[in-house]
């Protein structure tokens, strides 16, 4: 961990150019990641000024599955340094073992060293508010009741972002936190931009 | 509350999860054991889970009794991957809470398959005759 914070500072240290942060008014930006265990494409568009609708669509191992929508706002606090506040509403969707559904809000705080490449650190929190009905077999019947409960997804990613043409980008990071208020094995995402000239 | 839920959980556009189905089973019966002391009794499946995640003798509930003596329990038991039902004691001779700890006296336990599961009515007896033993050595 402490090799790669090295690494991200040193990869800093290069002159800046346009931010891939966020997008430019009138500007399109979608990216697609892979990784273990989420997959997951997002699509940002500014109308005009520098807040941005977002939507995301996120899924581990196509067990879970989780859709956002949201605004973003980049502020530029000197040439080197972005700071961007996420704001999401969306739901989940889970199936398997550990079955969950409902609706989420979310917040996003990323702080990006603006530059030829773009390392940059993130920190999360997603509340899922779960719904689910038990359906109970007894001896003089069924009985169906649903059941509330708050879940919390809380963590922060570590990764960088590399240009490679003006209107591509690369994207590593690495992921760690919790998922349902359940500590989640650390996650790599790889992932590919793309915006359109502004 | 059911209204409220199912309309906010139909408002979500990728739907609504299949109910989580709890069957409900008592389950009372008799422990026997030559020895005394308070007895634990673990209600398990006999098999839980798929593929990498299969595992014997998951737990569904416990229950601690003062002594070796009669018992009834209302289980709401987990259906999904969860199949048969089996019922372990032992009994915690040395009131440690901990069964058979190195440098303690044997303490005696023992495991019964509940054959007549599923019902919701079952009726078993539960003789704890084998020293040291954890529901997978049974």
């Amino acid at each position: 961990m402490i090799s790669l914070a090295i690494l991200l500072w040193v990869a800093s240290a290069f002159a800046g150019a346009d931010p891939w942060v966020s997008a430019a008014p009138g500007q399109v930006r979608v990216g697609l990641h892979s990784g273990f265990p989420w997959h997951g494409a997002d699509v940002i568009y500014a109308p005009r000024g520098p807040v941005a609708v977002t939507g995301h669509v996120e899924t581990a191992r196509f067990q879970r599955t989780e859709v956002r929508a949201g605004v973003q706002r980049p502020w530029v606090v000197s040439p080197k340094w972005s700071v961007l506040t996420v704001a999401t509403v969306g739901g989940v969707h889970q199936e398997g073992e550990v079955s969950r559904q409902g609706p989420q809000v979310g917040a996003v705080f990323m702080v990006t060293r603006l530059g030829r490449v773009e390392p940059f650190f993130s920190l999360h929190d997603r509340e899922l508010f779960s719904l689910q009905s038990v359906q109970t077999l007894t001896r003089v019947g069924e009985e169906t009741q649903w059941t509330a409960a708050r879940y919390s997804s809380r963590g922060g990613s570590l990764g960088m972002r590399v240009p490679i043409q003006t209107q591509w980008c690369l994207n590593v990071a690495i992921q760690a936190g919790s998922v349902d208020s359940a500590f989640a094995i650390p996650s790599l995402l790889l992932g590919m931009s793309w915006r359109s000239k502004e | 509350m059911n209204r409220i839920a199912a309309m906010a959980c139909a408002g979500m556009s990728f739907g609504c999860l299949d109910p989580d189905v709890l069957y409900e089973v008592e389950i009372c019966g008799t422990v026997t054991s030559a020895d005394v002391g308070p007895v634990e009794l673990w209600f398990l499946h006999n098999e839980w889970g798929n593929d990498s995640l299969e595992t014997h003798y998951m737990i569904i509930d416990t229950l601690w009794l003062d002594e070796a003596t009669t018992f009834s329990q209302v289980l709401q038991v987990p259906q999904g991957t969860g199949t048969g039902m089996s019922v372990y004691g032992w009994q915690d001779r040395n009131e440690d809470e901990e069964h058979c700890r190195p440098g303690t006296a044997p303490e005696l336990s023992g495991l019964v398959d509940v054959e007549d599961y599923p019902a919701h009515l079952v009726e078993i007896d539960v003789t704890l005759d084998t020293p040291c033993e954890g529901p997978e050595g049974l």
